[in-house]
């Protein structure tokens, strides 16, 4: 096989409890997001957008809508021979049969597949995070620091920082130090989760690591560590922009009604570093006569009837006459019924709302299957 | 079923009536329905009939067709068995108005009709709208024992199309046109055994300049030819009013459910564009509104392609609107359609009649 420069290896067989009803049948990864998308579309375009093209996506949770929505990675640019997206869950081997045992540990397992690929760098992501970034940058920026390691940070404001594992840098941006969640912290440089390594480097480490009984097999908890002791060259590299993990109901509920903004800080609408999405292929929405819509974001195949005010209705969505939408999103074909009225509520996909039902309130974000 | 019928779609004619919409592209590339063009309409259909070797001929100004159908992937063609192959069309096409099964198109590419092992060639033009399957049509076809069947809706007062009469036992009887009494239209559309239809490219090579629907209505002793009624939802693009009329069918309820609605689906490219966005204050009514638009103004009964802008203030009635268009702060577009990158300035009013709509051509700034 015709080796790469850079592959990427995507983490995107995370459950995302704290997403409840969302994540019951779904990884966190193929969550919807904005009408069309599933949130592991922003880690792929960006990979496609970044010129690489080949990338492993490492499933375990409820893999199903996930495998079925990579399908040959089509959608994305991704179908190709010489690379293109490979799914790669959990195996067994003549020694019995294991899960993925945190994030180090599931790249582990694939370190047959890598080698295949022979490149000289393995850039490792997470499926659930919501950002534009081009790749390519923050490899340059490794190459010129001679870098074993390169991590993606960005700033945060001090008083969320004990929240992130947080990255201690010299005048160089070498790293020195690495705190997951301290109380106190005395850097307000979060990780982003997305890294650079040397493919030698990491090979190493990896079995190193996967024979130390004390180990969780985790990037943040015990690679990063060891690296530092071994006296690695860790670098960081600045991210500016808009990067979010949706982690829980509220973030996920806030960071799609940011979409509406006039100006919104995560721009999907720009044409630059489109975000490509596998949707079915569904015509033009249809407003009905007496429907009002205002504020609002509307995706294709769905049929709107009912009054609609600053809320995202997503694909083959069917708002009955008489409905009353505010302030709520509704994830894919759900459907809702005359006279229903709702506000501030999530819609699960698929899920149907009787007619007449008023359901959410301005308090908490409800989530409705 | 798929292995046994060979599909052609003839996309090598034109259509005066249908004006600067076909300026810059043939009839099969007009955009439709917000985000198709009407080839998606027959190709789709070869496709949910497990039809899947499909010849295209092609016009001699391709360039529209090739950018919109590729290899064929949106409708899943870009196979090793079969798929799409895009043929050459004769430089007479375009010029022979309303022929649009010319008997050279296909000697010029019978290598692909002798070298299939279909039963069957089913032919098609790109004028109809319509989700159909051909499968009942291809039965309804190999039982009837004749060797051709020629579609037919029922649709009278289309003085220059062909009608069909037809014999107490369903045969065609004679093939008229400029009847107006006549009511069984030819849909541009029909099923005819490979053998016979190589059988026909031999016997009229020497007046190959014919349309073959001419040459059997010329040679009707000939020929047993069997006859086949569609009776859902078809419309017919021949001319801008016959585009205005069925682009506004698709507000109908019943008309989306028969073209959009079944199991069957209609593929297009797609363009991955993201969702479109409704401003506080726009006001938008009885309208198709595809992805990727942004609306601050007024849109009623209309028809919006993607990635359209429409600004505050603006008003969209009665209208077509494709894709990449910019309606800009308070100007008013009523009973028009405007073409592609069409750019309407600040205040400028452009309307046209109910029956009469204004076509605003490609690339035009008002």
């Amino acid at each position: 096989m015709k080796n790469k420069e850079c592959i990427a290896m995507l983490l995107a067989g995370g459950q995302g409890s704290r997403l409840y009803d969302l994540t019951k049948n779904n990884a966190k990864p193929a969550v919807s997001f904005g009408g069309k998308y599933r949130i592991i579309d922003f880690s792929l375009s960006n990979c496609v957008n970044s010129g690489i093209d080949t990338v492993g996506v490492l499933i375990q949770y409820r893999p199903m809508v996930l495998n079925k929505y990579l399908g040959t990675g089509e959608a994305w640019d991704l179908d190709s021979s010489l690379g293109g997206v490979h799914v790669l869950p959990p195996y067994a081997t003549e020694a019995g049969g294991a899960w993925y045992d945190g994030t180090a540990d599931a790249i582990y397992h694939n370190i047959d597949f890598i080698d295949a690929y022979d490149p000289e760098y393995v850039l490792i992501l997470s499926g659930d995070h919501l950002y534009k970034m081009d790749y390519n940058q923050m490899l340059n920026a490794h190459k010129a620091k001679n870098a074993d390691l390169t991590v993606s940070v960005m700033e945060v404001p001090w008083e969320e920082a004990s929240r992130f594992g947080l990255m201690y840098v010299n005048k160089a941006d070498r790293i020195t130090k690495f705190m997951e969640k301290p109380a106190n912290p005395e850097s307000n440089l979060a990780s982003m989760g997305i890294y650079i390594f040397n493919w030698k480097t990491l090979r190493k480490i990896l079995l190193e690591d996967h024979v130390d009984p004390k180990s969780e097999k985790d990037f943040g908890k015990n690679i990063i560590p060891k690296l530092l002791k071994e006296k690695k060259r860790l670098y960081a590299y600045h991210f500016e922009g808009y990067w979010k993990d949706v982690g829980t109901v509220d973030s996920y509920y806030e960071a799609q009604m940011a979409l509406l903004d006039e100006k919104p800080e995560f721009n999907i609408f720009d044409s630059n570093m489109r975000i490509f999405s596998n949707s079915n292929m569904y015509p033009p929405h249809k407003i009905g006569e007496n429907a009002e819509i205002s504020d609002s974001m509307v995706c294709n195949g769905s049929v709107v009837l009912g009054k609609v005010d600053h809320s995202i209705i997503g694909l083959g969505v069917y708002v009955e006459e008489g409905a009353v939408i505010k302030d709520s999103i509704l994830l894919p074909g759900c459907k809702i019924g005359k006279g229903a009225k709702l506000s501030h509520v999530i819609v699960n996909e698929d899920a149907v709302v009787p007619a007449g039902k008023t359901l959410g309130s301005s308090k908490k974000i409800d989530i409705i299957i | 079923m798929g292995t046994s019928t060979l599909g052609i779609i003839t996309a090598n004619y034109t259509r005066k009536d249908l004006g600067s919409l076909v300026d810059s592209r043939t009839v099969a590339t007009i955009p439709f329905g917000g985000r198709y063009r009407l080839i998606d309409f027959p190709l789709s259909n070869y496709v949910n009939s497990g039809i899947t070797t499909v010849g295209l001929i092609t016009p001699y100004y391709y360039r529209s067709i090739m950018d919109h159908v590729g290899a064929g992937k949106p409708w899943e063609l870009a196979r090793k068995i079969g798929g799409l192959f895009v043929l050459p069309g004769t430089v007479f096409g375009e010029r022979e108005e309303g022929a649009r099964f010319l008997l050279r198109d296909l000697i010029i590419n019978r290598k692909i009709i002798d070298r299939s092992h279909a039963k069957y060639v089913l032919l098609c033009d790109t004028s109809t709208v319509m989700n159909c399957d051909f499968r009942e049509f291809i039965n309804a076809h190999a039982e009837s024992g004749c060797p051709i069947s020629l579609m037919y809706k029922n649709e009278p007062g289309r003085t220059n199309r062909s009608y069909l009469k037809i014999k107490k036992n369903g045969q065609l009887d004679e093939i008229v046109t400029g009847d107006p009494k006549a009511k069984n239209l030819f849909m541009g559309c029909f099923v005819i055994d490979r053998e016979m239809l190589i059988r026909i490219m031999d016997w009229y090579r020497a007046i190959d300049n014919n349309d073959i629907i001419h040459i059997l209505s010329q040679n009707l002793s000939k020929f047993k030819i069997n006859t086949y009624e569609y009776k859902s939802y078809a419309a017919i693009i021949d001319s801008v009013s016959d585009y205005k009329k069925a682009s506004q069918e698709l507000l109908l309820k019943e008309v989306r459910q028969e073209l959009f609605e079944k199991d069957a689906q209609i593929y297009t490219k797609t363009q991955d564009e993201a969702p479109t966005i409704y401003r506080p204050g726009s006001n938008v009514k009885k309208s198709l509104v595809a992805a990727g638009c942004v609306i601050e103004g007024t849109v009623e009964n209309s028809i919006i392609f993607r990635s359209t802008h429409i600004k505050k203030g603006a008003i969209v009635k009665n209208s077509i609107v494709m894709q990449k268009a910019t309606i800009e702060t308070n100007a008013v577009v009523i009973n028009a359609i405007l073409d592609k990158f069409v750019h309407v300035g600040r205040k400028a009013h452009i309307e046209g009649g109910d029956d009469r709509p204004v076509v605003i051509g490609k690339d035009e700034i008002i």
